[in-house]
């Protein structure tokens, strides 16, 4: 009888013990991932003389780089939602239209205008931060992040978690600048330095 | 006779065994063939062209659907960060299974965020979202990188909270119903009283907006501040 006790209570200890070991394993069940629909079902694709006449007819001046990072790059898409304004320029070696993927993008939104932050605002998050770096290029505030996780999938799919962003403060605008294949801040500052008024 | 026992006691693990690694290892294939999609239905609030707005603010009617094993039901209200990296912050409930020795679905109010310093939700309480209760959602824009969150029944204060973001300039407010497989139901969800903060302290509602809804789920637009989505099953 109390042989038949001890296998009971050692048959359960072991099968507890698989469930929590399953369930330690099992990690893929509560580290679900939220997110927000992707900007294709509300913006449009326009080609960049739309764009730039949108702009100057609503006053909003664009810059835009002329130097990009690799001569091969080229502008293959944009998409605009005009409200609020936000727009997504893509450049691609390949062709690629997809603003997740490509080797390349800009993002242009509007900031309230007590938001925007001044270089002093730039150094001082960049001094708390390795990797992180604020420089005043052409008087625009400007801070690069050399390992910025990306929040898309399918961009860490191709990529990894990681690329390396800048944001660009032109007046009201912010410019966030995307480039995975950039490896450090100093290699896309050239680029930043080329950034001029298109319309 | 002993070893006739002993024959039944190696067959009952074995069988014991087998059945645990077809437990084990049928939903984990389920899992990872689901894990990426998303389906929606609900409003971005299509701001104007001028400066971007700071808060949102909502009521959300809680809804109990079906979820199927590892697959997940959240409904909430968001904060735009960028939509290039696909950054934002958002505030809501969401049905979810979770594991303790056996798999169970549970309900929580969530807080998450996705910037440059990478994913992080937070189940703010151990308070649960009740059927049927209608909640408000609050999230607002409060200081550099910071932004603060704030769940009512009614008047009274469920739980609040900070949660820091970078970068913390705001792109577009929305309202949304989220699944990761059609075959949940969504009928019965219904935001409400939909509202935005620029600056100060008005919160004006929704005064125009934008739908979006991913088939099987449609959306029943009431006005600019109030929607129910349905569909799915």
């Amino acid at each position: 009888m109390i042989n038949e006790n001890k296998k009971f209570i050692i048959s359960l200890s072991i099968v507890l013990i698989i469930f929590i070991v399953i369930g330690c394993y099992q990690p893929s069940v509560s580290q679900f991932t939220l997110d927000q629909p992707d900007f294709y079902g509300i913006s449009e694709e326009i080609t960049l003389e739309e764009f730039l006449n949108y702009t100057s007819r609503n006053n909003i001046p664009i810059h835009l780089p002329i130097k990009l990072p690799t001569e091969n790059l080229k502008m293959t898409a944009i998409y605009l939602k005009k409200s609020p304004f936000i727009t997504i320029i893509v450049y691609s070696e390949e062709g690629n239209k997809d603003y997740k993927t490509a080797e390349f993008g800009i993002e242009i939104i509007r900031v309230n205008p007590d938001r925007v932050p001044t270089f002093s605002d730039l150094q001082a998050k960049a001094e708390k931060s390795p990797n992180v770096v604020a420089k005043l290029i052409n008087n625009w505030p400007v801070i690069i992040y050399e390992h910025a996780y990306n929040g898309h999938p399918e961009f860490r799919e191709k990529y990894g978690d990681y690329n390396l962003i800048a944001f660009v403060y032109i007046g009201q605008l912010r410019y966030l600048i995307g480039a995975p294949l950039v490896d450090n801040a100093n290699d896309l500052i050239p680029t930043i330095e080329s950034m001029s008024l298109a319309n | 006779m002993k070893e006739l026992k002993l024959e039944e006691s190696i067959l009952s693990y074995i069988l014991l065994i087998l059945a645990l690694l077809f437990f084990i290892f049928s939903p984990i294939s389920n899992v990872r063939a689901t894990s990426s999609t998303r389906y929606y239905a609900g409003y971005y609030y299509n701001g104007g062209s001028g400066p971007q707005h700071e808060g949102v603010q909502g009521n959300i009617f809680t809804i109990y659907p079906h979820v199927p094993y590892s697959e997940t039901c959240a409904e909430w209200i968001d904060i735009s960060l960028s939509i290039y990296e696909n950054y934002w912050v958002q505030l809501g409930y969401v049905h979810h299974w979770v594991w303790f020795i056996f798999p169970f679905l549970t309900v929580d109010f969530y807080v998450e965020k996705n910037d440059i310093n990478g994913r992080r939700m937070i189940y703010p309480t151990i308070l649960k979202p009740l059927n049927t209760h209608t909640y408000t959602y609050k999230l607002l824009l409060t200081g550099s990188g910071e932004f603060s969150y704030y769940v009512y029944e009614s008047s009274n204060l469920i739980f609040s909270g900070v949660i820091n973001t970078d970068p913390d300039n705001t792109v577009d407010l929305l309202a949304f119903v989220e699944t990761s497989v059609t075959s949940i139901k969504i009928d019965g969800s219904h935001f409400m009283y939909l509202r935005y903060k620029y600056t100060g302290s008005q919160w004006p509602l929704w005064d125009r907006h934008e739908p979006y809804w991913d088939y099987p789920y449609y959306l029943d637009q009431r006005g600019h501040y109030e929607f129910a989505a349905y569909g799915g099953g």
